[in-house]
């Protein structure tokens, strides 16, 4: 598994694209383009795709069952998770928080554990629809490189 | 959208030269606790705290308790501390969770990108939203033009801290939806007993309740508090007798329902006293010793409204108003009204209300226990809970919108705020007044207004409203069109201090408190508008000296026993030496008290005004009016009136809608609005939980009118609406306004010449729960594998505000929501 593209695909998801990355990323976009689109899909109002498991599960509440599940994971494992300030993250089964925590287990038994119970059964779905919902780059192509990474 | 497209190459790229996968540019780290052994999975960590609330899922504002286990909220009960709602709470506060953790709540300060409109958003940080915000404000401020800058709130249970901002800013340009809420009902008990702008039956006491089309079941002010002692009353034996077009749940509770045509209530109010002065059934010693009008000359004033007459007009039976009356009459003092905006919310409304007030002084019940009571505090004891200063003054600045004069009672009493909401929008399209920026908080007037369509175009012209910050919970039609957006915390993420027309009769003070931290950037008032103050500077950040909020509550709550700790306990205070306050008019003023007055024409006058009145030779407080007395005959409304120069009669009287008559001979029908138990206008369409329960609103028709007009249980139908004929009305020309398409439900449990339609719908923003799916924003590319997260999708929901005309009683301003006149004609095919 390619850590670079889970990790960016973990930032992607939770920030915008700032100078600095959109300059390493080499994207001719301008950042307010950029920022317009991060909001559209991760944000809002009225987000294309939120990314949070307990949302594509069709739950009621964002959270919920999808991050309870995720933080009895955690704290079995004994992880913490540092969410950087201005991070649009909300709950723990935010995409961003799971991919980091595959790329910190990774590679090893715990992290197919992860991969099993909490990404997978939601996350390769919605990858493939923030694929095809994504306006502009890098949104659509790391999408589809991280469902590859972790298919 | 460009051409670009990342490579694997440029990735590669990017994590070797700015190390992506090192963290180098930031982002999530996972970190390993020091733990001595891995804890088994599934097992609970911490213990559920229980934290006291107040609701705000509606304006009942329960006393709740939040139980929250490590960090979040997982279920909402009653308070039993609450006074008012006793532990008890409904399926709308139940559901308060679904709103905290909607999906689709805002949770980010946004800017727009792109023109207003056009749906473009960017994430800002607080810092940016408030330098923008402020120096917009200021200049405002600073251009002796404080009245353009315009506040429009809904529902605001956080008044203390909105008042000191706009007052220290200096707007007077502060506007709320009374008028589409509750107006005639306040200026009619004001005008008749002054104490009070609301009446609080003693329900639990009593044994007889005639309801004048107040759907307590459902989405009454004192939904709960009202609901619970109205059944409490109905175990011991009381009998409930509910005028209602239609066969609400409230109705469905009580033991007699009569449909009745819409705006004839203070008819059939008239009506019953006329069968009361007739027979003699009338309390005709007290009536003349605590009203301003003699009792034979009340009866001779009723003696035209007929229980025929009635039964022309409403529909009710000559009979049963005859027996309606005698077992009321005979009830007293145990006896009581009770109205909303099913009698207010007319064009004749005040009227209306008038006439069931005066109804109960007939009997003399009033301030009886069991009859009809009120109480003076519509909130807290301001002098026992005085806010804390500095308290900024009242701005000097003037705004022609917010004094509405073209109505003569909507600000007619000093205290109450009665903002002719409706026609705002109008007027500034009209550019009666100039609007430089304007403030929405807590309101989608873009969706909730009459004519919100009109709304809506006012809303997205930059030229008629140059600037607009919306402060909400969740994203809405209104806040679609502002240039920022701020995102609110919900009321379990905020303070407040709160308290409810006392149902119990004796007042109380309650705290809003967090009870778990604002989700997201979230923030509420109390934070933003005193950094705001702090940034326009020019003298207002002196109102704002506080550190913390919890300091300024700290200080709020300084006079309770126990103080603030103890409110963050309970939630609640009462002061246990209080008592009901049942006849209040009859208490001896004191030798202290007549000290210094004067007595002219029986009123006890003191240095600050009347303060009591002369009854058989002894001096008592009475009531709050002019003469002190019950004012069955009001010289006020009658002056206020000609100074406007429109005719309001002194005494109450039933005046037909106009152009009722004719139009329904023609076919047309009346329509009318309502509310689901489960919603609240439109914020509890974010709820799934509720969605779930309620989430379509096809019309209401009786089975007889529709075979009239052709038509069967679920066909399609067109609807259409029409101004009022009324030249005392703004563009009352009879037009046609606008139409709506929806499906047929036939009942027996609506009048004949009404349809009813549920106006808790019809949403196109905020997601696809809100919207019934409408909303395909979320949807797109994202449908759930199991197809089940709106399994309501395609439900019918249909908007009826924007065919709505804005339509204000000429006497109060009150939004006549329930005489919109229509026709009906089948369709073929759908929406």
């Amino acid at each position: 598994m390619n850590g670079d593209v889970i990790m960016l695909m973990s930032r992607l998801v939770s920030t915008e694209i700032d100078a600095p990355l959109r300059e390493a990323l080499g994207c001719p976009e301008p950042l307010e383009d950029l920022s317009a689109e991060f909001c559209r899909l991760f944000v809002g109002p009225r987000p294309v795709c939120p990314p949070y498991a307990s949302v594509r599960r069709g739950e009621p509440m964002i959270g919920g069952r999808a991050e309870r599940r995720l933080k009895e994971f955690a704290a079995r494992h004994g992880l913490d998770v540092v969410v950087p300030p201005g991070f649009a993250v909300l709950a723990l089964d935010h995409l961003g928080v799971e991919l980091a925590l595959l790329h910190h287990l990774s590679p090893g038994p715990v992290a197919e554990e992860l991969l099993d119970d909490h990404v997978r059964p939601w996350a390769l779905g919605y990858l493939r629809s923030l694929e095809e919902s994504a306006r502009l780059e890098p949104y659509a192509s790391a999408a589809r490189w991280c469902r590859e990474e972790i298919t | 959208m460009s051409t670009w497209t990342l490579t694997r190459r440029d990735l590669l790229r990017a994590a070797a030269v700015a190390g992506v996968g090192a963290a180098g540019l930031g982002g999530i780290e996972v970190v390993h606790r020091m733990t001595t052994e891995p804890r088994a999975a599934g097992k609970t960590v911490g213990a559920v705290r229980r934290v006291a609330s107040m609701c705000q899922m509606c304006t009942t504002a329960c006393g709740i308790i939040a139980n929250v286990k490590d960090g979040r909220l997982l279920t909402i009960e009653g308070n039993p501390a609450d006074p008012n709602s006793r532990g008890a709470v409904c399926a709308k506060g139940v559901a308060g969770p679904s709103i905290l953790y909607d999906p689709s709540r805002l949770l980010y300060p946004l800017r727009r990108v792109g023109r207003r409109g056009e749906g473009r958003w960017r994430r800002i940080t607080w810092d940016e939203a408030y330098t923008e915000i402020a120096d917009r404000l200021r200049a405002i401020r600073e251009s002796g033009r404080p009245e353009e800058f315009a506040f429009q709130q809904g529902r605001n249970r956080s008044t203390d801290i909105v008042a000191r901002f706009l007052d220290a800013f200096g707007t007077p340009s502060a506007f709320n939806h009374r008028a589409l809420c509750s107006l005639n009902r306040r200026a009619a008990i004001l005008t008749t007993i002054g104490d009070s702008d609301w009446d609080l039956g003693d329900y639990e006491n009593s044994r007889y309740i005639l309801n004048f089309g107040s759907n307590w079941a459902e989405a009454h002010q004192g939904h709960i508090p009202v609901a619970t002692r109205m059944m409490r009353a109905r175990e011991r034996g009381a009998k409930i007798v509910t005028f209602d077009a239609r066969l609400s749940n409230t109705a469905a509770l009580s033991d007699e329902w009569y449909a009745v045509r819409p705006g004839t209530d203070g008819l059939i109010a008239l009506a019953i006293s006329n069968v009361i002065c007739q027979e003699g059934l009338w309390d005709r010693e007290w009536f003349d010793r605590w009203t301003n009008y003699p009792a034979e000359k009340y009866a001779e004033h009723v003696r035209a409204y007929t229980p025929e007459m009635a039964q022309a007009e409403s529909g009710v039976p000559a009979e049963a108003i005859r027996r309606i009356a005698r077992e009321f009459a005979g009830a007293t003092p145990r006896c009581t009204t009770i109205c909303n905006r099913g009698s207010a919310a007319h064009r004749n409304g005040f009227h209306n209300d008038r006439a069931i007030t005066v109804l109960n002084a007939l009997v003399g019940n009033m301030g009886e226990e069991g009859g009809w009571c009120w109480h003076p505090m519509s909130a807290w004891d301001k002098k026992a809970l005085p806010e804390p200063g500095p308290i900024a003054p009242k701005p000097t600045a003037r705004s022609l919108i917010a004094e509405a004069k073209d109505w003569p009672l909507a600000n007619a009493w000093q205290s109450n705020k009665m903002r002719v909401g409706e026609i705002v929008y109008l007027w500034i399209k009209q550019r009666r007044q100039r609007i430089s920026a304007l403030m929405t908080y807590n309101c989608d007037q873009a969706w909730a207004w009459p004519e919100a369509n009109l709304v809506r175009e006012v809303l997205a012209d930059e030229d008629l409203v140059p600037f607009h910050v919306c402060l909400d919970v969740m994203a809405s039609e209104t806040s679609n069109l502002a240039d920022i957006i701020l995102p609110w915390t919900t009321y379990l993420e905020r303070w407040d201090i709160d308290s409810r027309p006392p149902q119990g009769l004796v007042d109380y003070v309650g705290l809003r408190q967090p009870v778990v931290p604002p989700l997201g950037e979230s923030k509420d008032l109390r934070e933003i508008f005193p950094e705001l103050a702090r940034r326009i500077g020019g003298g207002m950040e002196h109102y704002f000296p506080w550190a913390t909020q919890e300091e300024y509550f700290e200080q709020y709550f300084a006079p309770v026993p126990g103080g603030f700790g103890h409110m963050r306990e309970a939630g609640v205070h009462v002061d246990p030496a209080k008592k009901p306050n049942y006849l209040p008019y009859e208490k001896e003023l004191t030798a202290e008290e007549l000290e210094g007055t004067r007595t002219e024409d029986g009123v006890i006058h003191g240095p600050d005004g009347a303060i009591g009145v002369m009854v058989d030779g002894t001096a008592r407080r009475g009531f709050g009016t002019p003469s002190r007395k019950v004012e069955v005959h009001s010289q006020f409304v009658n002056d206020r009136g000609r100074e406007a120069d429109r005719t309001i009669s002194p005494l109450p009287v039933y005046e037909p809608i106009p152009g009722h008559r004719e139009q329904l001979a023609q076919g047309r029908l009346i329509m009318i609005s309502f509310k689901w138990n489960v919603h609240n206008a439109h914020r509890t369409l974010q709820s799934k939980w509720l969605q779930e329960i309620s989430h379509t609103n096809p019309a209401w028709l009786n089975p007889a009118t529709a075979s009239g007009l052709g038509l069967a249980h679920g066909d399609w139908i067109e609807v259409t609406s029409y101004r009022p004929i009324d030249p005392e009305v703004p563009r009352g020309d009879g037009s046609q306004l606008g139409s709506l398409r929806t499906r047929v439900h036939l009942t027996e449990g609506i009048h004949p010449q009404v349809i009813a339609i549920a106006h808790n719908a019809g949403r196109t923003t905020g997601g696809p729960v809100a919207s019934n799916g409408r909303d395909r924003a979320v949807l797109v590319g994202h449908e759930p594998p199991d197809h089940g997260r709106v399994w309501w999708a395609g439900s019918l929901s249909v908007a009826q505000n924007d065919i709505l005309p804005i339509y204000p009683d000429p006497v109060s301003g009150q939004q006549a929501y329930h005489d919109t006149m229509v026709t009906v004609r089948r369709i073929e095919g759908g929406a």
